[in-house]
């Protein structure tokens, strides 16, 4: 017997469908943010054994996509916390980037900024940011959800979402011209 | 939620993702996930469809329980009966309360938690070494019931034929995987019988009533055991020499290791016995190469089977102190003799059966009654046939023949000495003599004719 969802269907054809619509995004995004295909493929299947998890528990899900990526999201958050990664001011002061520069990003928008870079470059330098800011970059620019939804998700607020973004371009950028040489 | 635009990461991105087979199997482990983890369908629509003033309205009294509290029960409840009871429940003997939640939870869940398929035959097999322990506890306390055994007959019934319908499964994927598991059962199911044929003659022995028969017991264990070595031979053709070999040396290894492992724990005649086992493997899997090299496909084929059964029932050996104690290593696994050792044996008893021969021709001159004069002639002449099969055996070194024809000759010489001191009959009845002698002697003189006659009376001695 199948227990029936009020959103319609059963529980478990609606969380296969999600599985369906939103596996690969996940892995997507995971692997980005990892750099490792085998652990992006784990952490995708414990975000939605977790996910289901919630629903045996006798919970809603009212919408999956937001809820899978929470869940994933904390636990790559987890997986950083095991890696033990340099903090990211330590980072900031050793790559020197000096705050204020880089104008543009004030004024153009964004994407501007994202597509004028080479994207197979891009995303792989991005493994090498912080993960405050691949976080960020890849919620934003990969996943495609806008600042409101990623403050929610991060649980911060739009403002730092904003200064993450900014901060995180500029030094992806930065590391790029550093292998380029400096772009004119 | 979407934003407006794709940028240039996020259609290349599109190109980052799982491969198919890949997807699939991530499916696969969430579905099996979900499989194990289903909604609780009942407790959560009741809940739901109780209005909350139902709650409070009964007549009862409402026990509070703070958080921790609730959770310290909770933790308690889950602790007995996910922990307590099921680990209490293994030790449970046919009778006990528990012994069906060991039988039918217990092990059926570790039976659905393991998943290749030789995993699963080998744990059915192990469930039948379980059942034969529990007969033989009951019966060393003198509680084997009829009742009780005809229940442990059944399950072990079922736990075979669990285990062959596994194998059947895993023939359709792994051929050679399969006749592995196929042995590895039968050679089980041997230690099984071998065990409980001591636990018989034990209690026999001791003479008491009560635990004297593990008849049925041993039937299902012994039917099981003609079912499980049963095969197939369109299967058998498909199955791949190397492939075996590779079983068999792997096989081999863990012998060797377990031997490593036991060696500081057991007496030294049981160290040489099976060192010497484990030098014989080593030889024979050399041999069976060399039959499918020559071409006898079908022999290579038995002798790895028959190899494989042997180190299994060698490793059961090792690894069970019960199997140790009551069944001795000869009677599992028969040294295989060397050539040299099998010539040297041969030519051995060869040469006492010669001398025999020269002894029996003068001893004839000394029997007078004619009737058995007659019986011990023929007897002798069956007897030099016999010793000329084997010295022609011996010389082109078809020792397995040889070694047949050996008890065949021990028998015979034993009835001609019987004969020889028989006393001259005074009734008809004295006629039939003692023991063994007059079974031979009445089978030879209606037919005398020496292999066939002599083959009988070997057939009824080694009944006795």
């Amino acid at each position: 017997m199948m227990a029936h969802s009020t959103h319609g269907g059963s529980h478990e054809e609606r969380f296969l469908k999600a599985f369906e619509e939103y596996s690969d995004a996940l892995f997507r995004h995971a692997s980005i943010r990892l750099s490792d295909r085998e652990r992006a493929i784990e952490l995708t299947h414990d975000a939605f054994t977790k996910a289901w998890s919630y629903v045996q528990g006798g919970n809603e899900i009212d919408s999956y996509r937001p809820f899978l990526y929470k869940i994933l999201n904390n636990l790559i958050i987890d997986e950083y916390r095991k890696r033990r990664e340099d903090s990211l001011d330590a980072i900031l002061e050793r790559d020197g980037v000096d705050e204020g520069t880089f104008d543009e990003l004030h004024h153009g928008s964004l994407e501007e900024v994202v597509d004028a870079m080479d994207a197979r470059r891009a995303l792989d330098k991005v493994g090498e940011l912080p993960d405050v800011y691949r976080e960020v970059l890849t919620l934003r620019f990969v996943d495609g959800l806008g600042p409101k939804d990623i403050a929610q998700l991060i649980e911060e607020s739009e403002n730092v979402v904003s200064v993450r973004l900014h901060r995180g371009l500029r030094t992806l950028r930065e590391l790029l011209e550093r292998n380029d040489g400096p772009k004119t | 939620m979407k934003y407006k635009k794709q940028t240039t990461w996020e259609l290349y991105a599109k190109t980052i993702r799982m491969r198919a087979a890949e997807k699939r199997a991530l499916r696969e482990r969430v579905v099996s996930y979900m499989e194990y983890h289903p909604v609780r369908v009942s407790l959560r629509e009741a809940a739901a469809e109780q209005k909350p003033s139902q709650l409070f309205s009964e007549p009862f009294v409402v026990f509070r329980f703070s958080s921790w509290q609730f959770r310290s029960f909770a933790s308690a409840f889950v602790f007995l009966f996910l922990v307590a009871v099921p680990t209490y429940a293994e030790h449970a003997l046919p009778g006990d309360v528990l012994y069906n939640m060991k039988v039918h939870v217990n092990e059926e869940v570790k039976a659905s938690l393991t998943w290749q398929t030789s995993d699963k035959v080998a744990w059915q097999a192990t469930r039948v070494e379980r059942r034969i322990a529990e007969a033989r506890l009951l019966a060393k306390e003198g509680k084997l019931t009829s009742d009780k055994e005809a229940t442990l007959a059944a399950t072990v019934r079922e736990h075979t034929e669990s285990a062959s319908r596994e194998i059947a499964t895993l023939r359709t994927t792994d051929a050679e995987g399969a006749a592995a598991a196929q042995a590895t059962l039968s050679s089980t199911l041997e230690v099984q019988t071998a065990l409980l044929a001591s636990t018989a003659s034990t209690s026999s022995s001791t003479g008491m009533a009560s635990t004297s028969s593990v008849s049925t017991l041993a039937k299902a264990v012994e039917d099981a055991k003609m079912g499980a070595a049963a095969h197939d031979p369109i299967v058998d053709a498909s199955l791949s020499p190397e492939k075996l070999a590779d079983i068999l040396n792997s096989e081999e290894k863990r012998a060797r290791a377990m031997f490593e492992t036991v060696k500081g724990s057991i007496s030294n005649e049981e160290r040489t016995d099976i060192d010497r086992r484990l030098s014989d493997t080593e030889r024979m899997i050399g041999d069976t190469k060399h039959l499918y090299e020559t071409g006898e496909h079908d022999a290579a084929l038995d002798a790895q089977r028959s190899l494989f059964g042997d180190i299994q029932k060698l490793i059961s050996y090792m690894s069970d102190i019960e199997v140790r104690t009551s069944v001795s290593l000869e009677s599992l696994v028969p040294k295989k003799l060397t050539q040299e050792e099998n010539n040297a044996d041969v030519s051995a008893h060869l040469e006492d059966a010669k001398h025999k021969v020269l002894e029996f021709s003068k001893d004839e001159a000394l029997i007078l009654d004619p009737r058995i004069k007659t019986k011990f002639v023929s007897g002798e002449k069956d007897l030099s046939t016999l010793i000329s099969s084997l010295d022609l055996a011996r010389s082109e070194n078809r020792f397995d023949e040889a070694q047949q024809t050996i008890p065949k000759i021990t028998a015979l010489i034993a009835d001609l000495e019987g004969l020889k001191t028989t006393p001259p009959p005074t009734t008809e009845k004295a006629d039939i003599g003692t023991g063994d002698a007059s079974t031979t002697i009445s089978t030879t003189t209606t037919t005398s004719e020496g292999t066939s006659t002599s083959t009988a009376t070997t057939t009824k001695k080694e009944a006795h």
